[in-house]
């Protein structure tokens, strides 16, 4: 429990770090508007590392989660003519569908889903060109003022990033509360234990991989509400940016470890630090040798402060896919 | 101590398990090996006698060149997995900036040779770093995947995302040229994969990589060096990348941000096709080449058959899924 406090400070520190030091040397960093868009982007990417987090604390970890937002806004967009709730209803269910199969067979096979979601991130990408090959679904003109009442603001943040804000925190209730939660860290911690002591894991694998698609999902068909837009090739950043929100939120990458405030603070760092390059005019590259470069420092302090030595050894071998006795 | 129990007794009976195979003959065994020959000649004649144009000489050169290109990438990043590190996620990234490289060098005035020993040394440390943090314990794909971004952005912020290209170019010979009708890239493709295969099988380093990914926990007992083999495995990465960056560039003249695009995707699904292991301690190199040369062929018929983009990569990452698939089921069964 002491452990988790000390991360807790830490991220917390350095985000009122981040946050002074950016009020103090940007110009227009201070202002109500990039604090709204700040939070808004805080709440979508948190919703793409709240998912991984839950493969990651089950000691997996679901690499497709850019190809299924794309795949899920292209529908939900596509179906919009007809009905905008139907399209989303049917987009969340089928990325739920496919992340119980996806579970299902990393639990039934011991395949290493590190390397099944890569092949899953290159096929899905595929599906979304498939779907529009070539100019982009776009959000019906009736549908508009979706897209603005998505952004229309609401004290220090936008009606999009309460909705994200308040599914991460339900999320984060459901991990530490219910049992099925509670399951996840087990598996991740010890498997065999979690095993021993009963745990059913094909089902927590299932429930993973399946809340992991339908986050990634919503974050997906959020963005493309927000921009009005969905393009087979878009949202290719997701996976790298979630990664790192989930990381630089303290996850672990062997399991058993993670906390929905840490990964909302993660969150928040990125896209401080995001924010800051944008209002300075900062190339793009930068922002993507600043997010690799976090990404790579928080792996070695996760590495530095890791568990004991033993430990981290049994969870590497369960995350290289060794097969799993179901 | 009951763990070390356990591990050596995992060495035994592999031990047994490889001395039984060699009794079994070796007609089994030659027949393995002509296995892989099989789809891709199956593919072959069916594409030569159904698709127009398939079989004809420009088109089949173009085959070749490409995946030569796949090829030589994947044999390198095949160390990675080999060593039991799966896949490296910055592949064509690695290859862009030893385009970027090696054109740079060339174009301030610098002999060819300066400009490969620059690439060449640039590609040993990127691929150094990256094996160092993965040597640690990091995730390997996460930290390719980090790599990556932080060396494209740093690429792209060096070079201003403009294209540079060559006037004279010293390597138009390697990366466009032919001998006796056979494309150059094809040459070094089979030379470097005959180098790796009696590296990986009959050099002690290399067998050490390949128990390093059967058995890390063996090899950490009986006293290899993992971390100094994971950080050759990823070298070797990174300088099979750099080379595709260089004949490429060899190819075209020219190096821009976006000419490997799909580099990685193609490597990896090249590895899987191929039927590597992905759980490591299989030295079989040629999988690779084969994966490529499968993967290539199959890209070019659905190019002519006017397939788009899409359908492509999702027939690319489906035949990789269920090659993954069915290659961990039958390894689970044949324990």
């Amino acid at each position: 429990m002491s452990r988790l406090d000390k991360g807790l400070g830490l991220r917390l520190g350095l985000s009122i770090l981040l946050i002074v030091i950016c009020a103090i040397e940007v110009d227009g960093f201070a202002t109500m508007a990039t604090l709204a868009s700040i939070v808004e982007n805080v709440a979508l990417i948190g919703l793409l590392a709240a998912g991984l987090m839950l493969t990651m604390v089950a000691g997996q970890l679901d690499a497709a989660v850019a190809s299924v937002a794309a795949v899920s806004a292209i529908i939900a967009l596509l179906l919009g003519p007809y009905s905008l709730v139907l399209g989303i209803v049917v987009a969340l269910v089928v990325a739920g569908l496919y992340g119980c199969g996806i579970g299902w067979i990393i639990a039934r096979t011991g395949v290493s889903s590190l390397v099944l979601t890569v092949c899953m991130l290159i096929g899905l990408r595929g599906l979304a060109l498939i779907l529009v090959p070539q100019s982009p679904a776009v959000l019906a003109d009736g549908l508009l003022w979706v897209s603005d009442g998505l952004v229309a603001r609401v004290g220090p943040t936008t009606v999009l990033g309460i909705i994200g804000l308040v599914l991460i925190l339900a999320l984060g209730l459901g991990m530490r509360c219910t049992r099925l939660g509670l399951s996840l860290y087990a598996v991740g911690g010890n498997l065999e234990r979690a095993r021993g002591s009963g745990v059913n894991t094909t089902k927590v694998y299932m429930v993973a991989f399946a809340g992991s698609a339908m986050l990634a999902a919503t974050a997906g068909i959020l963005a493309a509400l927000r921009s009005g837009s969905a393009s087979g090739t878009g949202l290719d950043s997701f996976l790298l940016d979630g990664v790192t929100a989930a990381v630089v939120g303290g996850v672990s990458l062997e399991g058993g470890r993670g906390s929905i405030i840490n990964v909302l603070l993660g969150s928040l760092i990125v896209r401080i630090i995001a924010a800051a390059a944008a209002l300075l005019g900062m190339q793009s590259s930068v922002e993507s040798i600043a997010t690799g470069c976090i990404l790579l420092a928080m792996l070695l302090l996760d590495d530095a402060l890791g568990t004991r030595r033993g430990m981290k050894t049994a969870a590497r071998w369960r995350v290289l896919g060794r097969p799993l006795r179901t | 101590m009951v763990a070390a129990m356990v591990d050596l007794s995992g060495v035994r009976t592999t031990a047994s398990q490889s001395a039984q195979s060699k009794g079994r003959g070796s007609v089994a065994v030659s027949l393995q090996s002509l296995a892989p020959i099989a789809p891709i000649a199956l593919i072959f004649v069916i594409a030569a006698v159904a698709i127009p144009g398939f079989a004809s000489g420009p088109n089949l050169i173009a085959v070749v060149q490409a995946s030569a290109i796949t090829g030589i990438a994947a044999i390198g990043a095949a160390a990675i997995t080999i060593v039991g590190k799966f896949v490296s996620l910055a592949i064509e990234q690695q290859a862009v900036t030893a385009a970027y490289v090696f054109t740079a060098v060339l174009s301030i005035g610098q002999p060819v040779a300066v400009a490969v020993a620059a690439t060449l040394i640039v590609a040993v440390i990127i691929g150094a770093v990256q094996g160092y943090l993965v040597a640690r314990g990091l995730n390997p794909i996460v930290t390719t995947l980090a790599f990556g971004s932080a060396l494209f952005g740093a690429v792209v912020l060096l070079s201003n995302n403009r294209t540079i290209t060559l006037r004279h170019n010293p390597l138009a010979w390697l990366g466009g040229g032919t001998s006796w009708g056979v494309p150059n890239q094809a040459v070094v493709f089979v030379i470097l994969l005959a180098i790796g295969t009696v590296f990986l099988s009959h050099t002690r380093l290399g067998r050490q990589i390949v128990l390093c990914g059967a058995n890390p926990k063996a090899a950490e007992l009986i006293g290899i060096p993992i971390s100094r083999l994971v950080i050759i495995a990823y070298i070797s990465a990174a300088l099979a990348s750099a080379l595709v960056g260089m004949l490429v560039v060899g190819q075209v003249s020219q190096a821009s941000s976006n000419m490997f695009d799909g580099l990685t995707i193609d490597v990896v699904a090249a590895i899987l096709v191929g039927g590597i292991a992905i759980q490591g301690g299989e030295g079989q190199l040629w999988r690779a080449g084969v994966g490529a040369l499968i993967l290539t062929m199959l890209s070019n018929i659905m190019l002519l058959l006017g397939l788009d983009a899409g359908v492509r990569l999702l027939l690319k990452g489906g035949l990789a899924a269920a090659v993954l698939l069915a290659m961990t089921v039958m390894r689970r069964r044949s324990r």
